[in-house]
Order: C-alpha cells, then structure tokens, then sequence
C-alpha cells in the first residue's frame, strides 16, 4: 500500500516535471516573440534586446528551464501581459471563483448521480433503468454551450430575468448568479456518473452473494444498504475523482458563457491576448489539479478495495 | 476432393458486403439505437442535399435591392457578407442616412447598413438627381449602376404626404430590425428632402436571420456539413494513430509500451479543452489543424484502449499459430488482431464521433473554429453571443438544437450498439 502510494506520486511529479518542460519549451524559445508580447509592437528591436539581455533571456537554455521552475514552484509566474500585475493576483482570485462553480456543482453531481445509478442498477433492464438511462444519455448529449443558452433562455429571457443570464463578480457571486452556470456543468456531467453507478450496481447485483442475501430472506432495503452498496460503490468513486479533470474543461465553457470570472475565462483571454506568463500559469494548475485528483482516486481506490488493500 | 472443401469453405464465407448489411441490420433489434440511427441519418441527408433544402444562400446577407424609380439601372448587389457599397454623385449638403463620405466625396456604405438607406436632399437640388453606385465584395467589383430620382416629383409627394406618419420603409427593415434612418425632421423645421435609395427585399426567413442578416434555417442546413466532414475526419485520423500505437504498444510491450504510455498519459494529464486552446491558439484555426487538434488530443485515448484490447488478445492460441506461420508483426496486429477487437471499438468510436461533435461546437463557441463565413453551429451559437444573445436567444437556440439532436443520435447509436453486442 506504501509503495502504491510512493509510486503514484513520484509518478505525479515526473508528470509535472515533462509538462513543465513541454510548456517551457513551447513558450519560451521564441524569444523574440516574448518579447514582442511584452513590450507590444511599438517598441524598437534595440529596446527588445535591451529587455531580453536585462531579463537573462540570452543565457542557456537549461539555466533558463531552472530559473524558470524555481520561480514556479516557489509560486512567482512573472507578470501579465495584458493586466500588467504579477500572474499571482490575477490568478488566485479567478481560480477561488472556479473552485466555488466547482464546488456548487460537484456538491449536486455527486449526489443526484450515485442515487440514480443505485435506482437504475437495483433492477437491471426496469421501467425505471431505463427512464434514468435515457434521461442520462439525453442530458449528456447537449453541449455545455447548448444547455447553457437553453438555460439563459428559459430563466433570463423568457422568464423575464428569474435568474440572471451573467455573472458581476465585481460585487462578489451571489447564489443567484452560481445557480445557472452550476446546472450547466451538473446537466453535462451527471449523466455519465451516473451512467457508471449503474453499471457498477448492476454487477454487484448480478453476484452470488447477493442471491444469496436475498435468498436466505434478508429485507430487500437491507440487502441494497448493507451489502450491494458497499461494493458497488468503489468504481463510482474513481469516476468521481477522474471527473474534476472533465470539469475543469468544462469550466472553460461555462465561463465564457455566462461571463463568470473564473479561471477559464483567464486562459480563454490569455490565450487570445497571447499573454504567455498566464497560460503557462493557467496550465500548470489545471494539469496539477488533474494529476493530483487521479492519484488520489488511485490511492483512495486501492484503500476502498480490501483486495488491494490487504493483497500486497 | 479439394474441390470440394475449397467450394464449402466458400459457402461459409459470405462476401464482405453482405455481411456488413447483416451486421448493420442487427441495430434494428434496438429500439434506442434504431431512433439513434433515424438521427443520424436525418442529418446526413440534411447534408447531402444541403443545396436543394436550404431556401437562401448560408453566405448571404439579406438581398438589397437599389430603388431607382427612373428605372435607369436598377442594380442588385446580391449579398456578401463582405459587401459594401460606393455611392458617388452625392450633392454638396446632402447627406446619406448611413456610411460615411471619403475624401473625394463619395461615400462608402457598409453592406449590412444597407437595406433603409436613404439620401437626404438639400433643397438647392432639383429636376433630376444622378447618382452612380457599385458594389464591392472584398476589392472584388460585383455590380455597378447608375440611378436617377426625379426630385421635383418627389418633393411633390412627400408634401402631399406629409400628415401621415407612417413610414412605408419600416416595414422593409429586416428582421433583424436595420430600421430607416431617423429622418432629417428633428433637426430642421423645415424638412429636407429623404429619398430612399435602397431596401431589402421582402423574403422569408422561418428561423429568422443573424446579426448580419443571413438567413438561421440556411446556415444551420449547411453547418451539418461542416460538422459531418470534420467530426469523422478527425475521428477517422484520431482512430488511425491511436489504433497503431495502441496495437504495438500492446504487442511489443516492454520499452515500446512503457514510452508510448507515458506519452500518452502525459497528454491525458492536460484537461481536454486546455490542450485544445493552447494547441489552436499555437497553430491557428484553420480546417486542417482543428483535425490535427483532435487527432494529438483524443489519439491517446483510443491508444489506452486498443492497448488493453491487445493485451487481452495476444495470448490467443491463432496469434500463436501466425506467429509459428511467420507472419510479421504488423500483419497479426492489422489481419489477426485488430477486427477481433473491433466489438468495444465500433461502440467508442460512436461515443468519440459524439464527443468531438461536440468539441468542435465548443471550438467554434469559443471563437476558436473554423473561420468564417462558412456556416459552423458553435460559430453561429457564438456569433449570437456576441451580439446581443440576450435579446436574440432565438438566433443562438437553434444552432443549440442541432448540434444536441446529432450528439444524441451517436450517443444513442452507441448505447443501442454496446447493448447487442453484450446480449450475445
């Protein structure tokens, strides 16, 4: 179980080492290009490679990497182009908006997705699986940009405002304005949670000692608590944990949607403002975020599962 | 005798087309892959004949036509979406209700402002007015005119019509409300003279028309084309690199396996629309690299995939006995391996077809698709956005709609598909 654990985070730090590599080296060789993005382009070639030589632009590039991930990790990303304020200030207060839509949705996802996989996975092939089956297919099928205008329409058009269609984060979120943008990302990725509950229970279902439970005349509800969910359980907890990576994309879209000032609206606009200092910033978190979430789910799998647990 | 093993064996193997009609047939057993099927297949067809259902060009502005009551020249300048007209003649004083006046006097009117434009005349002009016209897509010259208003006549009228306020021209404004320009009245008590130069021709659009005045129903007709070129292309190229990599990974195994995985999980480390705005963002969006976008970001994936379907395959007794043949690597992987995992392949391939339906919306939603002006649905979705999708949701719910009942077929195939093949 140690060594489990060891392994998965090295493993999790190699992936962060090459990803800062690949980022650095995508970023930060064209150097004239860096520093035509942060002087702008009414600037003399002179005052460019006056800037570069005085930032140690010219030195090796190795020394550069390292300079660079030493920055990183003690948390200096450089300074934004566009905002002209250090990465950091900009950064943390959008990704502290994200992690709030995160949270609200994850809190409804998780939930509502797990009691409707056990309801369709009870009874395998019912009026009831496949109600929830379909109902699950169907709202995963609709893009989050869709499902975001459908809401937008309903509630701050033809409801005349009920919820509001944007964010003003200026003034802080209200619950108001996390409400739309939250079910966008809960219609997306419920379906698929719950889709895999399902599957999970109706295997659990279909096992012997289930029979058996039923068999030796246990209540039908203390079959399903004690025994089945147990075991059933565990897979769903991996897609959980897999699915912050989905959201972290899925974010990106329902921020630009309804102008909610996150950290995918960040690299959205850093992207198209070619602000480098933030998309290097932007992604390492988001890559961290998802490595780490996956060698927790693999760590967490290998304690919920007594066969892994006890097996080496 | 060899004859007849060689005739018998033939018997059992049915030609290739026929099975794969069978193999297609099967799909009826499943109510949902059926209505999954029907979806698709609507689609396809909307594509296929995109040219002879759509009632107006997906390019096209809505059609202005240049009012020349003297019937000298009437002129259409057709409708591009670059349009934009120059108008020269103009009197000293006189003014047009929209565009602006270059330096050497003539005026340049921007395609979509257009429909309404009106001339206002001093009152030093009369007998007849000449004004010359062309118009311009891009620097390309499509029509020019000449066209000459009787203004005595005019004035005469619009004295004699004077008490009533209606204006005639309101009811040509297009649907997206390009309204006549405010006449001269407020400013002067005496009102100079507006002729109406131009209007849009009265036409029907089912679904309305966008923020340029193209026609919704037209472009959503012929952005399933787009979407059903390039979700199969880059699913196909995505398939095509992740399906070798997957079966030499899973067939070598040792080193080739360790460094294909770990290049691939770095890949699926990256969150999917991460990878994708700093890979088109990198590269521009452009047709082709939207397909390369989506090849490098999903190729992993299906990599993994193939990879466990190798490892599961490779100790079977008939890749033993290709090996023992002295058949290469490449062709077990291809003959041997390969179409006896292509059961869980065919149902991801339905669901990856779907999600990047959907990647390419979310590209074209976020401004980072295929360039306009061909019709794309997220670029329209995000067109709509951009202009005001609060007062016009309309234009934005449409494009919405498709994109979700196309996903939905595929999905739904792939759940009608997974569902057969577990059954037997």
């Amino acid at each position: 179980m140690i060594a489990l654990i060891v392994r998965r985070t090295g493993l999790t730090l190699l992936t962060m080492l090459v990803v800062s590599v690949l980022l650095f080296l995508i970023f930060e060789t064209r150097i004239d290009s860096i520093a035509l993005s942060v002087l702008g382009p009414y600037t003399t070639v002179e005052q460019r490679e006056i800037w570069l030589e005085a930032n140690g632009y010219y030195d090796p590039l190795w020394q550069r990497y390292l300079r660079w991930l030493g920055n990183a990790l003690t948390g200096d990303f450089g300074t934004s182009v566009q905002f002209k304020r250090p990465v950091n200030e900009v950064l943390w207060p959008r990704l502290g908006n994200t992690a709030l839509l995160g949270a609200v949705a994850m809190a409804v996802i998780i939930p509502l997705s797990l009691l409707l996989g056990v309801l369709a996975g009870m009874r395998e092939g019912s009026v009831r699986d496949r109600a929830i089956s379909f109902v699950s297919i169907l709202t995963t099928s609709v893009p989050e940009f869709a499902s975001a205008m459908f809401l937008i329409g309903i509630f701050a058009v033809a409801l005349d405002n009920l919820l509001p269609g944007t964010t003003n984060v200026a003034d802080g979120i209200s619950l108001r304005e996390l409400i739309l943008p939250a079910a966008v990302l809960v219609l997306y990725d419920f379906g698929y949670v719950a889709r895999m509950t399902r599957a999970s229970m109706a295997e659990v279902m279909g096992t012997q000692y289930i029979r058996t439970a039923i068999l030796k005349g246990l209540p039908y509800r203390r079959v399903i608590l004690r025994h089945a969910l147990r075991n059933a359980l565990i897979p769903p907890f991996t897609v959980i944990m897999l699915q912050f990576n989905w959201l972290l994309s899925g974010v990106i879209v329902v921020e630009v949607a309804f102008a909610y000032k996150g950290f995918g609206y960040l690299l959205l606009e850093a992207a198209s403002n070619d602000d480098i200092y933030v998309i290097q910033a932007c992604t390492m978190v988001a890559v961290l975020v998802a490595v780490a979430t996956q060698t927790i789910s693999d760590i967490g799998y290998g304690f919920l599962n007594p066969r892994i647990r006890f097996g080496r | 005798m060899t004859a007849e093993v060689e005739s018998v064996a033939h018997q059992h193997r049915r030609s290739w087309l026929r099975r794969l009609v069978e193999g297609i047939a099967l799909i009826r057993e499943s109510v949902v892959g059926m209505i999954g099927l029907a979806l698709i297949l609507f689609w396809v067809l909307v594509a296929i004949f995109a040219d002879v259902i759509a009632p107006h060009d997906p390019n096209a502005s809505v059609n202005v036509r240049f009012l020349d009551p003297l019937a000298s020249a009437p002129i259409t300048p057709g409708a591009h979406p670059q349009l934009r007209v120059r108008v020269e003649g103009v009197p000293e004083g006189g003014m047009l209700s929209a565009g602006e006046r270059q330096d050497d006097d003539s005026w340049i009117v921007p395609g979509r402002e257009l429909a309404g434009l009106r001339i206002t005349v001093p009152d030093e002009v009369d007998g007849t007015l000449t004004l010359s016209a062309e118009a311009f897509s891009g620097d390309d010259r499509i029509t020019s005119g000449t066209l000459a208003f009787d203004v005595d006549a005019a004035r005469a009228a619009a004295e004699a019509a004077e008490d009533e306020d209606e204006d005639p021209l309101a009811a040509y404004g297009s649907a997206y409300g390009q309204q006549a320009a405010p006449a001269a009245e407020e400013e002067d008590e005496e009102p100079a003279l507006a002729l109406p130069l131009a209007r849009a021709l009265p036409e029907r659009f089912l679904l309305g028309t966008d923020h340029l005045g193209r026609d919704i129903l037209s472009r959503i007709i012929h952005g399933s084309r787009t979407v059903l070129v390039y979700a199969p292309l880059a699913t196909a190229c995505a398939y095509v690199v992740g399906v070798l990599l997957g079966l030499a990974a899973g067939y070598y195994r040792g080193w080739v396996d360790t460094v294909l995985s770990f290049v691939g999980n770095i890949i699926l480390a990256f969150p999917v629309l991460v990878l994708y705005v700093i890979t088109i963002s990198l590269i521009g969006a452009t047709g082709l690299n939207i397909v390369l976008a989506v090849t490098f970001a999903s190729a992993p994936g299906i990599m993994r995939i193939v990879r466990g379907l190798t490892l599961d395959l490779r100790n079977r007794e008939y890749i033993a006995a290709a090996q023992i043949r002295g058949e290469s690597a490449w062709y077990i992987m291809l003959v041997e391996l390969l179409p006896n995992a292509r059961g869980p392949l065919i149902v991801d391939a339905c669901l990856r077809l779907g999600y990047v339906t959907i990647t390419i919306g979310v590209l074209g939603f976020l401004g980072l698709g295929l360039p306009p002006p061909d019709p794309d649905w997220g670029g329209m979705v995000n067109d709509a956005r951009n202009n005001g999708a609060l007062g016009h949701i309309h234009t934005a719910l449409f494009p919405c709609l498709a994109i979700s009942s196309l996903v939905l077929g595929l999905n739904l195939l792939a759940d009608g598909l997974r569902e057969i093949s577990t059954r037997d």
